[in-house]
């Protein structure tokens, strides 16, 4: 994010649910019937969708490009996200930083995130001003200009957010090293903020090279949630985005990752005190819109399962009854262009091994594997969906957040409710099956960071720095 | 992503918009209720989603804890909901997370300087509310502090404390709070030695001391009627302790006077990339008559976003930060100024230097005029983005009812805004803000 966190962190937990929260489940008819919710296609291919929320009189107005670090090549690692750092450095008619000061002068609150799949731009505003939002947005959908001297800037600005967010957090450096030890093909391998020195060695044309390829309005979703009427904004977007012209789109490659053939372990040392272990699988996803297969459902609920409230399993067993962790985690995705893992972490407590957090996973994952799921498991993750369907409502960002994510990654918020029907109807058997199938040794990487004492990083910080002088 | 855990218990909640018409809520009013039980109801009625957020704030925090056993207040609202005689019956910490599970409802329990608070999400129908509103009110009064449970958590706590204790940004805030607060107990810091000396009887104390109905402000928004809130409300808080211990107050924080330079900065080294630097000073409690002044004022030098003068000359001109800015901590009786930044190691004098520049200036001169517009425009025309979505009125009631402020504040909250002028700014500050008094850590810097 420009401001703030961009999802790359799997163990920032908080962070992570609050995301999960919003962007999540579908809604029984409730907003996402046709009577709340508008769509249209501009002539030149932007899909806009209207969701009207009239209980307050806000608006979010957010574009999403389907555009993120999966998209970049080795080399330029990280442009994704610097480009989204420099869609604020000024356009044809506006200064550097006159965006912002724009939108904050009209008491709105902005900012942009990226990731792996998408890049995408929001503010949060009374809505009056939504049609000065609309303005602005579609300026620097066409109009950006990327100066070499605001580059030059704002590079170093990205360097510093790297330094905090990775370089100097061990769980961001084990994260990073998960997904490039898994994944060995697909793009996931990169970090969606790029790998120092390809940040080093980037310059302004890389960035102007990414908007010239990817920021058209045939490649981007606007959403706007709110106290508006739809067919205002319909007006107001044909009169903004309507002007940017179509352009042509590369083909995308596919980079699909081979499939793997056996464990992959690594280790990680970096200043931390505790021991960190991190097993993801390789699992399958939601291909082509299709919701009707079963097993992308039944991996969802198996998350829950094992990481739902206090006492489900992860945090049960390894927690509360053997000691082992500390904390345990499990996690998944079913959407997304580009791969997914299923990935399940914990912090180790004092004395335990590596092996023994391992070991006991896997005994967690076996007894699901030869004796399921219990009916009382499987009806409260469906309560928790069905209530989360109530609590959303409570937030038009949310909403907005919800809609988008998902029309970027190819599902129409059409069929958001149908999500949420699927959920409903996974059984006990499918939970099962899908353990058995995929949370298998050969499709396994597991990470462990290494945990080194601060003085001895320091004193090998030291010698470095003095060895790079003589160089 | 997509991920069904995170639906049982989110302890964060990422609602930031949407709830009721700003016409219709200026016209809503908050209606301060005294219970029978002695706590304050604070509650506003709003029917539009058929869901009820609760909260229950009270004197409880670390600074209401002995200096040789600071975290008794943490480990007893940690060990509130793992373990307790529902119903006449001793019910264990799976019972509770899966039957509040059941009813589709989140509980959170936190501990903070100086509150405890619950917090409590829930869908508003009577066959979800009333059972549990039954079993939180049982919980609230009956907590069975385990032995085993609370060494497990204490553990816990112990290897998060350790972890934290390598990473620079909590040494530099435990040392900023060191210097800010002193030997005032509002700067109570759970240690390793203060979490083992922790005794079960410890937390049986605490909860009898401070569990208390008379010092409780029971915050209700959401669709349900002001005489269901109160019933709930009474309900939540009719059976707890009323012993004769008798908890301790606050003393008032001394105020940082003049010092010479080499007692107001300290560094730490940290083999980290990045120097992490605080400085500031006490300062103002947020019912202060300067309260407008300072958060306008603050919003032109470090409050506002992407557009404020400290991220204009450390970010935007030099590329010096990903993050800067300063704010101001209003607590009840006391307050602090913050700024803050991080940055690549060798650049830390530079920074340091112009973060200094930056506040000076701005105390001996002040804003200019158009910024003084830039940033009341800014807050007048944000206003609705602060008090649109249920979770955000529920901290609004916190607030409110926690530093004792008038039942109009949101409704005179932009005319409070527009009074403010650029000489109110450039008097506060100078009033309130010293650069001799200022002091500054450093961790990990050159």
């Amino acid at each position: 994010m420009k401001h703030h966190k961009f999802k790359h962190f799997l163990n920032i937990q908080k962070q992570h649910f609050i995301y999960l929260m919003v962007v999540l489940l579908p809604c029984f008819g409730l907003a996402n019937s046709g009577e709340f919710t508008h769509e249209m296609y501009l002539e030149n291919g932007l899909k806009i969708v209207v969701r009207e929320d009239h209980r307050s009189p806000t608006v979010a107005h957010m574009v999403w490009y389907r555009t993120g670090s999966i998209d970049e090549t080795t080399g330029t690692t990280g442009v994704a996200h610097v480009l989204e750092h420099m869609m604020f450095k000024g356009t044809k008619t506006m200064g550097p930083g006159e965006f912002s000061k724009k939108v904050a002068a009209l008491g709105g609150r902005e900012n942009a995130f990226t990731n792996n799949d998408y890049t995408a731009y929001f503010q949060q505003i009374e809505k009056s001003y939504l049609p000065e939002m609309m303005k602005l947005e579609a300026d620097r959908m066409q109009n950006l200009v990327l100066s070499e001297s605001e580059f030059n800037k704002e590079i170093k600005v990205v360097m510093e957010e790297r330094r905090l967010r990775t370089e100097d957090q061990a769980l961001g450096l084990l994260y990073e090293q998960f997904m490039a030890t898994a994944f060995k093909a697909a793009p996931n391998r990169n970090p969606v903020i790029g790998w120092m020195n390809d940040l080093q060695n980037m310059t302004y044309l890389d960035a102007q090279n990414w908007y010239k390829k990817w920021y058209a309005p045939n490649n981007a979703v606007l959403v706007v949630v709110g106290d508006v009427n739809p067919k205002e904004v319909f007006e107001l977007a044909k009169n903004t985005y309507g002007k940017v012209p179509k352009r042509n789109l590369e083909e995308r490659k596919p980079q699909i990752e081979p499939e793997q053939k056996g464990i992959k372990r690594f280790t990680l040392k970096a200043p931390a005190e505790n021991v960190v272990v991190m097993m993801g699988w390789k699992v399958p996803k939601i291909l082509n819109e299709n919701l009707d297969v079963v097993e992308p459902w039944a991996l969802e609920v198996l998350a829950a399962i094992l990481d739902g409230n206090q006492n489900t399993r992860l945090n049960r067993i390894l927690v509360k009854e053997k000691g082992i962790s500390t904390g345990a985690n499990a996690g998944y995705d079913s959407t997304g262009r580009s791969e997914q893992l299923f990935i399940v972490s914990g912090t180790l407590a004092k004395g335990k091994q590596a092996s023994e957090f391992e070991s006991e996973v896997k005994k967690i994952i076996n007894d699901i594997v030869q004796n399921g799921v219990k009916q009382e498991e499987l009806k409260r993750i469906k309560i928790a969906v069905t209530a989360s369907q109530i609590y959303k409502r409570d937030s038009v960002f949310g909403q907005a957040m919800e809609i988008g994510s998902n029309e970027i990654v190819g599902i129409p918020w059409q069929k958001i409710d149908d999500m949420n029907s699927k959920i409903q109807s996974i059984t006990a058997e499918q939970v099962q099956n899908v353990a058995k199938k995929y949370l298998v040794d050969e499709l396994m990487t597991i990470g462990v960071l290494d945990p080194q004492p601060i003085d001895q990083q320091k004193i090998l910080a030291n010698e470095r720095a003095a060895a790079s002088i003589k160089h | 992503m997509r991920n069904i855990k995170n639906f049982f218990y989110l302890k964060l909640i990422f609602l930031v918009l949407g709830f009721l018409h700003l016409n219709a809520f200026a016209t809503l009013p908050i209606q301060k209720i005294q219970l029978t039980t002695g706590a304050h109801l604070f509650f506003v009625e709003s029917k539009t989603i058929p869901m009820v957020n609760i909260g229950i704030d009270f004197p409880g925090g670390f600074a209401h804890d002995n200096k040789d056993r600071i975290g008794v207040s943490n480990f007893t609202s940690q060990l509130m909901n793992k373990g307790s005689k529902i119903k006449g019956a001793i019910k264990d910490e799976a019972f509770i997370a899966d039957s509040i599970s059941d009813l589709g409802s989140m509980i959170s329990f936190s501990t903070g300087k100086e509150l405890t608070s619950v917090r409590i999400k829930t869908l508003s129908s009577a066959e979800v509310l009333n059972p549990l509103v039954d079993q939180v009110s049982d919980m609230l009064a009956y907590p069975i502090f385990n032995n085993k449970i609370l060494e497990r958590e204490k553990s816990i706590e112990i290897s998060g404390l350790l972890e934290s204790e390598t990473k620079p940004e909590y040494i530099l805030s435990k040392q900023f709070k060191k210097m800010i607060y002193r030997d005032n107990p509002l700067g109570n810091d759970e240690t390793v030695n203060s979490i083992k000396a922790i005794k079960i009887d410890d937390l049986k104390k605490f909860h009898q001391t401070y569990y208390r109905a008379n010092k409780m402000n029971v915050l209700i928004i959401g669709d349900l009627s002001r005489d269901k809130a109160i019933e709930l409300a009474t309900k939540l808080t009719a059976k707890l302790p009323s012993g004769p211990e008798q908890g301790i107050e606050i003393p008032p924080l001394v105020p940082l006077t003049t010092q010479d330079i080499q007692k107001r900065e300290v560094k730490i080294s940290h083999p980290s990339q990045q120097a992490h630097i605080q400085m500031g000073m006490t300062s103002t409690p947020r019912n202060d008559p300067d309260y407008f002044p300072l958060l306008v004022g603050n919003y032109i030098l470090g409050g506002g976003g992407f557009v404020s003068r400290l991220m204009s000359e450390i970010r935007e001109k030099r590329g010096l930060a990903y993050s800067v800015s300063s704010y101001f901590y209003p607590a009840k009786n006391s307050g602090y100024f913050v700024a803050g930044m991080q940055t690549q190691k060798n650049q830390s004098e530079e920074s340091i230097k112009l973060l200094k520049q930056t506040i000076d200036e701005f105390i001996k001169n002040g804003p200019t005029d158009d910024e003084v517009l830039a940033a009341k425009n800014n807050l007048i025309n944000g206003f609705p983005l602060r008090i649109d979505s249920n979770s955000k009125l529920l901290d609004n009631l916190s607030a409110i009812a926690w530093f004792d402020l008038p039942l109009n504040t949101l409704d005179e909250w932009t005319n409070e805004v527009k009074k403010v002028k650029k000489e109110d700014i450039n008097r506060v500050f100078k009033k309130n803000l010293d650069m001799e008094k200022m002091i500054t850590v450093v961790v990990g810097g050159q």
